[in-house]
């Protein structure tokens, strides 16, 4: 039934994989039970609000401020992630060397690990009187309860994302690809830029994506490390939480869809640019 | 250009993968490196593109001592056994590779230059027609042609081909190295390759250098290798052989005690081996021959059909060729009488 009914509406290819109808039937039913009907009760709430008075409550000076440092200080964390993550993942990969199993273990800490554990630690770490903290004051610079130490947080957790997404592409790049560049009189800066590069682009570009979509939504671990000072180390998770408990909700939710909207563009953006990369290269 | 091999030799931890390899290779020259997996065939090959570096020997390029120099440098073109194509560039792109990259700057040849040279080099290869696909919507051999072009590009010194054919299935090996003969023909480019397959050695190469174990067990045209083999090794790996294991004593042959009227060839006293091909061992009358047998089978099509016997005292089973005329049934006692053979000391 649903078979024909797909058939009928023209998007069928013909296929000798059985299972069609009910297979695309489970996932939407799925994908709106657990994604979509939450967020739209997200939306409906936000609609107690009027026009002017959702555009009052997102573009207030707080808010506004709460989102330009969420989304800010992520995309910068996920850029650090994706350099350093990249320099992991070559270590990891390409050399060997003592302990590297329990390296290799370690770098899903930041996934397992309780954000607020984490957020902590850290804390403690950069306090002005930690271990770390303490190395950095005479230098002038500050991390604990700053914008500096929501950075710290957010490459913390976002590590992982970009080691495992690129982890798989790198180690099954041929090795003889480098060599075949190599006999063909390429230098190792023309063999890292026109040989590895493009075929772990995407991976690459997938791990900032992960690493910057997780660094929007955390919420543990900063809240410890940030100060939370409206408009100077206030994030936006933070601020909706406060507008819930003041029993603003629709404020709440309003942020929230901001937030919602912002990230699915960002993200509809990274996935255009990767598919992008995909299609240019040859791969798809 | 010329390449001389001396004493190289190559472990990887307690492995010997070369023990003290000489070679010479000539200007021009078409040289298959034949041998079993692990003979280290490849290993030399990598060592002469300068993927490898040998423990100690050397390796000079027409007199110049190519092991000061790394893999970039030497100009050789490496063709992969599995190709090793930019999957996200372009069949075009592919082959201009090493155009783009070439090193000091003001040396790289302008854009319609670039062009010309790989449209030239596709058409060699007669792949012209097919620059702007990706190498994954390409079959097996047209891989294979992409990426002797992508070798040739830059004009190699030497072209060096690991096992250029392992991947193809068996009709379009034989198109292809037809045509690489055909393609060295008409180039001339000093070429060295690599292969396990006696066949393709034999047909494509001038010379072949057969390898067992680290070391080279012969050189010489396809015709010398397969009549005249050097060692054991190497009349058991080309061709095919019947190998009896005899014994030497006091100058004359024994097989299980009883003198056979075979020369000894200067193997002096002990165990030794005799090696015959198939169509040289002929099925006679059971008392005047060196060995007696029993048919036990008979079979095949064309000229010759092959007939397994088994020797009389040993029972040991033996393939020979016979004509189609004569006349053989199972279970039928008979004498066999090699008609060329070599034998070499030691035991199997």
């Amino acid at each position: 039934m649903t078979a024909t009914t797909a058939r009928r509406l023209g998007f069928r290819q013909p296929s000798v994989i059985p299972g069609f109808g009910l297979t695309l039937g489970l996932t939407l039913s799925w994908l709106a039970l657990i994604v979509l009907i939450p967020l739209a009760a997200l939306f409906l709430k936000t609609t107690e609000l009027s026009f002017d008075q959702f555009l009052a409550v997102v573009t207030s000076r707080r808010a506004l401020n709460a989102l330009k440092i969420s989304f800010g200080l992520s995309l910068i964390a996920a850029f650090i992630n994706l350099i350093f993550g990249f320099i992991v993942v070559w270590a990891l990969v390409r050399y060997e060397f003592p302990g590297k199993r329990v390296f290799d273990a370690l770098i899903d800490i930041p996934f397992a690990l309780p954000t607020a554990v984490a957020g902590i630690a850290l804390t403690t770490l950069f306090a002005e009187n930690g271990w770390l903290g303490s190395l950095l004051v005479p230098l002038g610079i500050k991390v604990s309860f700053t914008p500096l130490g929501i950075l710290i947080a957010l490459v913390f957790i976002g590590l992982p994302f970009v080691v495992r997404t690129v982890q798989p592409v790198l180690l099954d790049l041929d090795l003889e690809l480098e060599e075949a560049a190599e006999t063909l009189g390429a230098n190792r800066w023309q063999v890292i830029t026109k040989v590895i590069l493009p075929v772990i682009g995407p991976s690459l570009l997938t791990g900032f994506a992960l690493s910057f979509a997780r660094a929007v939504g955390e919420y543990g671990s900063v809240i410890f490390i940030a100060g939370n000072l409206p408009n100077v180390s206030e994030i936006a998770p933070l601020l909706i939480v406060i507008r819930l408990e003041e029993f603003k909700y629709a404020d709440a939710t309003a942020i929230a869809v901001v937030m919602l909207l912002a990230s699915f563009v960002l993200l509809l953006a990274i996935n255009r640019l990767q598919r992008w990369s995909e299609v240019r290269t040859g791969r798809l | 250009m010329k390449i001389d091999i001396t004493n190289v030799s190559k472990r990887f931890g307690a492995f010997a993968a070369l023990a003290g390899v000489d070679l010479e290779i000539k200007s021009g020259e078409l040289v298959a490196l034949l041998g079993p997996s692990g003979s280290g065939k490849t290993t030399l090959l990598r060592i002469i593109a300068g993927l490898e570096w040998p423990d100690e020997g050397r390796v000079l390029f027409d007199g110049d001592d190519a092991l000061a120099r790394s893999v970039g440098e030497r100009h050789v073109g490496f063709v992969f056994q599995h190709y090793a194509l930019f999957r996200h560039m372009s069949v075009f792109e592919n082959v201009a590779f090493g155009l783009r990259v070439r090193r000091p700057r003001r040396q790289r040849l302008l854009e319609p230059e670039i062009r010309a040279r790989v449209n030239k080099l596709l058409e060699l290869v007669q792949l012209g027609w097919l620059a702007d696909r990706y190498p994954t919507q390409l079959s097996g051999g047209q891989r294979q042609r992409v990426a002797l072009a992508r070798a040739l590009a830059i004009e190699p010194r030497v072209l060096l081909l690991d096992e250029p054919f392992g991947a193809l299935d068996a009709k379009v090996r034989k198109e292809l190295r037809r045509w690489l003969r055909q393609l060295h023909d008409e180039i001339h480019v000093t070429s060295v390759f690599v292969t396990h397959d006696q066949e393709e050695a034999l047909e494509v190469a001038d010379r072949v250098v057969v390898m067992d174990k680290g070391r080279i067990e012969q050189i010489g045209t396809p015709t010398e290798v397969y009549e005249n083999p050097a060692t054991a090794f190497v009349h058991e790996f080309i061709g095919e052989s019947i190998v009896i294991p005899v014994t030497v004593d006091n100058g004359a042959v024994q097989f299980h005690g009883n003198r056979i009227d075979i020369d000894t060839q200067g193997v002096t006293c002990g165990p030794a081996r005799l090696f015959v091909r198939p169509y040289e061992m002929s099925i006679a009358s059971a008392e005047s021959a060196p060995f007696q047998g029993t048919v036990k089978r008979v079979h095949g099509i064309g000229p010759a059909r092959r007939v397994e016997l088994a020797l009389n005292v040993d029972g040991h089973v033996v393939e020979v060729d016979a004509p189609r005329v004569q006349d053989l049934t199972v279970g039928q006692a008979v004498g066999l009488s090699p008609t060329r053979y070599r034998l070499f000391a030691g035991e199997a």
